[in-house]
């Protein structure tokens, strides 16, 4: 009875001594259990899910993301969770010295962690049942949803999460237990070939050049040329840099940069200047013993950075194609333009323009780059004059055009392949001259889903030349306010019954290739449409598009943001509890600093250094390696994105600046006790 | 330097279990005195060198030196005071372990921005008075305890200090390593006039101060003036212990 409560005494002081850092922990581990059980409460909302709004993608997706999300919170917690054991070692191994038998160290170790997890999980879980209706609140404002968010609880999510709860704090103490178990004997540290601070060195100059390798190999990826040439290239060649940074970074910080702090400590210029003598050893050895998790951080704040600008970038583009599609509220072709007249003047809706243009269709021979040979492509084309007719708010985001020159309208989307501004293969129109010189744009007048494969706007008189095989003529409204249509009427603007088909027929020559126009049928299972087959839509209701488009963007910013808030939150503990949890021996020489005669100013300035370096070094590692999503954006997008690079770069360092001088803050408090 | 200490106390714990570790004591050291503390284990022999030393403030009380209040003074101003004119030898050595033996010694200098042929002159001075050049690039992990005494010795004296305060500066020497240091420590005084405080349990160590004073629960007990024969001082220090009592040492029936 006498042991137990003396090792409830041992937990409670242990507890009670680190308690500056287990807050840290504490407070990480509640945020990332509230996010978890917040997403997992989403995935079941009620009001989300008897939304018309709510698709059911997006709850997959939210699904899916509970169980990655969960994956990172525990890695998060059983690495963490490591750190406290790692700080009581000295105190466990006197433990055993005395006699306490390993088992018992064992269980002390279990028990404190037990009682941190269930900590963590018990208030994360409140936290989220506070925070429900907000964060669903915030949801559906980010999707711009016109929905009243109902605070829920799930008696079942609540359930299965404390089961997770429990498994995960069962196993994480059970970790930790057994983590103590084998740290009590001293062991006598192997000397691997690589600590020999001569092959250390040597491997870190060799970390450097790997580095700087995959910088100027990046540089150079900016300035590659995007085609189907060079992008087998370019993605191994990516994927090399990759390489290259993860090994480089981690021999740099493993090699070159205490061997940099080895050589300043050795030029006595440097080294016997005030408190450096002694800052160049302690960061030295700060550095070593870090290193691991320096670069670990490193790593994953390049990934998050990286991942961040693709998902900004990507977003700009999808919103980009969105905003090219989107020309008129309502677009029609000749089959549907009066049935969606009369609705109109039924629905008494206010239109404020109306708009029709002539199109012709035929068959063209545009180059492939997969294939490296021209193919047939159905092509539909629009007169310069009747194009120059249409609002000036749709042709200004297309090339200017005089009257003579060609304008080769492809999708927004289609930038991510290759080749995208590639002019040199001029198009071949049926019974045409070739079109050698055009520009290029990605608005389609009219909205792209009224269009199959790409268009054309070409000068009246070559426009006049073609000879048509299945003309058609589109119509545009814009509307003042809603359309007013109802379900039924929607649905029965867009039967099935008014699209057709148009279809190449392959010739042995272009010239010999033809057009069929034929009714739109039902595809059977499994059945798709064939090569160079295409479905003209009859209507498009475009403001649903808009919706569509402002739902998702909304609903993966709000997971964006959530991921990369935890992913910061995580990485700055990981940081903060590095630079705070000093062991005694880091303590005693702080101590001795002063006592010889150094002044609070230095010892703060020595605090500051070693913060500076812990957050500094990740920062820029992390920052020039996540430059290579430019890289990667500029191989598939067709553009560097630096300006969005620039944005999540900033905001990067500005957030991991403030937990950097939040840090500081702390550590130099915890000294300043203790000195 | 001259060091008049004036009512100081100096109380460790919290309310309930305060322990009281000086109690209004007043002293005062003439400048080129060597002057010897003794006392019991938990006297607070240590305590009142801290405070003199300016390691630690005095809860109340007045330490002038120079005819400054150090107990006025900035931090910033006490840290360029230690480290220009005082030298400490600690019991506990206080030497840093990422350093080695060179780097600890000249480390007051370095503080101190002193030129580097200052630096390498007064280490081979030192080098040769404490005999210490072998040990030079070793690490701290690697010396005994009477050499890490030693160092933390030279390290004190480094930079010529006006005033020295040694604590147990011969605890952990062996007889001649300790002889070795007390000369030197009565040459500085004797040539350089350096003050000197030193607290010891030791007689032996005690008979080459100028005066001992005698400090039991925190008070001065008394004081024994040295004068002149050694032997006869040693005599009378031994006594006082046995008056003053405490620890194994005093307690000799």
């Amino acid at each position: 009875m006498a042991a137990i409560s003396i090792y409830l005494k041992i937990i409670r002081k242990s507890l009670y001594k680190l308690r500056d850092s287990y807050i840290i922990y504490v407070l990480a581990s509640v945020f990332a259990v509230a996010v978890l059980t917040l997403l997992a409460m989403l995935v079941v909302d009620p009001t989300l899910k008897t939304s018309h709004y709510w698709n059911i993608s997006f709850q997959q997706v939210m699904y899916a993301m509970v169980f990655i999300f969960a994956f990172f919170t525990f890695v998060y917690m059983a690495y963490v969770g490591g750190f406290f054991i790692e700080q009581q070692k000295n105190e466990f191994r006197t433990y055993f010295k005395l006699g306490m038998s390993k088992f018992t160290i064992a269980l002390i170790s279990f028990l404190e962690t037990f009682v941190v997890q269930l900590i963590s999980w018990i208030i994360g879980m409140l936290v989220a049942l506070i925070l429900q209706k907000f964060v669903g609140m915030l949801l559906v404002y980010l999707m711009r949803i016109d929905l009243t968010f109902k605070f829920y609880y799930s008696a079942k999510v609540v359930w299965i999460m404390l089961q997770v709860g429990l498994y995960s704090t069962l196993i994480l103490s059970l970790f930790n237990g057994l983590r103590s178990y084998f740290l009590v004997r001293d062991k006598h540290k192997k000397k691997h070939l690589y600590n020999h601070w001569l092959v250390r060195s040597l491997l870190g100059v060799l970390g450097l050049l790997l580095f700087l390798t995959g910088v100027i190999l990046t540089l150079q990826l900016l300035t590659m040329g995007r085609n189907y040439d060079t992008l087998d290239q370019s993605l191994v060649m990516t994927l090399v840099i990759a390489i290259l940074y993860l090994f480089g970074s981690y021999l740099v910080f493993k090699g070159f940069l205490p061997l940099v702090l080895e050589i300043l400590d050795r030029l006595k210029i440097f080294s016997y200047r005030g408190t450096n003598l002694f800052t160049f050893k302690y960061l030295h050895k700060r550095l070593v013993k870090n290193t691991s998790i320096i670069w670990f951080i490193t790593e994953l704040s390049a990934l998050a950075v990286a991942v961040l600008v693709f998902c900004y970038a990507g977003y700009q583009v999808v919103y980009q194609d969105y905003q090219n599609s989107y020309s008129f509220e309502l677009a029609a072709n000749k089959s549907q333009a009066q049935e969606v007249e009369k609705q109109l003047t039924k629905q008494k809706t206010h239109v404020k323009g109306r708009y029709h243009t002539p199109i012709k269709r035929t068959v063209s021979e545009v180059w492939d780059y997969s294939e490296n040979a021209y193919v047939p492509r159905l092509v539909s084309v629009m007169s310069n004059s009747d194009y120059q007719k249409l609002p000036q708010r749709l042709t200004k985001k297309n090339p200017p055009l005089k009257s003579g020159d060609f304008l080769e309208v492809k999708s927004e989307l289609s930038a991510l392949t290759p080749n995208y501004n590639d002019t040199r293969h001029p198009i071949q129109v049926k019974n045409m001259p070739k079109i050698a010189t055009r520009k290029v744009g990605s608005m389609f007048p009219y909205g792209n889903r009224m269009y199959s494969c790409y268009m054309l706007i070409v000068p009246d008189e070559y426009y006049h030349q073609i000879d048509s095989e299945a003309s058609d003529t589109f119509y545009g409204w814009d509307v003042s306010g809603a359309d007013h249509f109802s379900n039924a009427v929607i649905k029965k603007l867009q039967q099935k019954k008014h699209r057709y088909y148009l279809t190449v027929n392959i010739g042995s020559s272009l010239d010999k290739s033809t057009i069929t126009k034929t009714k739109a049928t039902k595809l059977a299972y499994g059945e798709y449409l064939k090569t160079n087959q295409y479905v003209q839509m009859s209507f498009v209701r475009q403001a649903v598009t808009k919706n569509v488009v402002r739902q998702a963007t909304g609903f993966f910013l709000f997971l964006i943001t959530i991921f990369s808030i935890s992913l910061l939150i995580a990485l700055g503990s990981l940081l903060t509890l590095k630079v705070l949890l000093r062991d005694d021996f880091e303590w005693r020489q702080l101590k001795t600093l002063k006592k010889i005669g150094a002044s609070e100013k230095e010892i703060k300035q020595i605090v500051k250094r070693e913060t500076s370096l812990l957050f500094g070094l990740p920062m820029i590692f992390a920052l020039i390696q996540s430059f290579l999503i430019v890289g990667v954006l500029n191989l598939s997008l067709n553009t560097p994105k630096v300006g969005a690079f620039v944005l999540i770069g900033l905001s990067y360092v500005v957030l991991y600046g403030l937990t950097g001088v939040l840090t500081y803050v702390l550590s130099w408090r915890g000294v300043a006790d203790k000195l | 330097m001259q060091i008049i200490v004036k009512n100081i106390a100096k109380d460790y714990g919290k309310k309930k279990n305060a322990v009281h570790a000086l109690k209004d004591i007043d002293l005062q050291v003439a400048q080129g005195e060597f002057v010897g503390i003794m006392g019991p284990s938990g006297a607070g022999k240590s305590t009142l060198l801290n405070a003199i030393s300016t390691n630690e403030r005095p809860d109340h009380g007045q330490i002038i030196i120079d005819s400054i209040d150090m107990t006025q003074q900035h931090d910033k101003t006490l840290a360029q005071y230690r480290r220009h004119k005082m030298g400490f030898i600690y019991q506990s050595f206080e030497l840093l372990d990422s350093l080695n033996v060179k780097e600890n010694i000249i480390l007051p200098l370095v503080l101190n921005h002193s030129s580097k042929k200052v630096i390498e002159e007064r280490f081979d001075h030192l080098n040769r008075l404490l005999d210490i050049g072998e040990l030079s690039h070793r690490s701290i992990d690697d010396l005994s305890l009477g050499q890490r005494q030693i160092i933390s010795a030279a390290r004190a004296l480094i930079n010529n200090p006006e005033i020295l305060f040694a604590d147990e500066p011969t605890g952990s020497l062996d007889s001649k390593s300790a002889t070795i240091l007390l000369n030197y420590m009565q040459i500085i005084n004797q040539r350089e006039k350096t003050t000197i405080l030193m607290a010891t349990h030791d007689a032996f160590t005690a008979s080459y101060c100028s005066r001992v004073v005698f400090i039991k629960d925190g008070s001065v007990f008394s004081e024994i003036v040295n004068s002149g024969d050694r032997n006869a001082f040693f005599e009378q220090v031994i006594n006082m212990q046995r008056t003053i009592g405490g620890g194994s040492y005093f307690n000799i029936p």
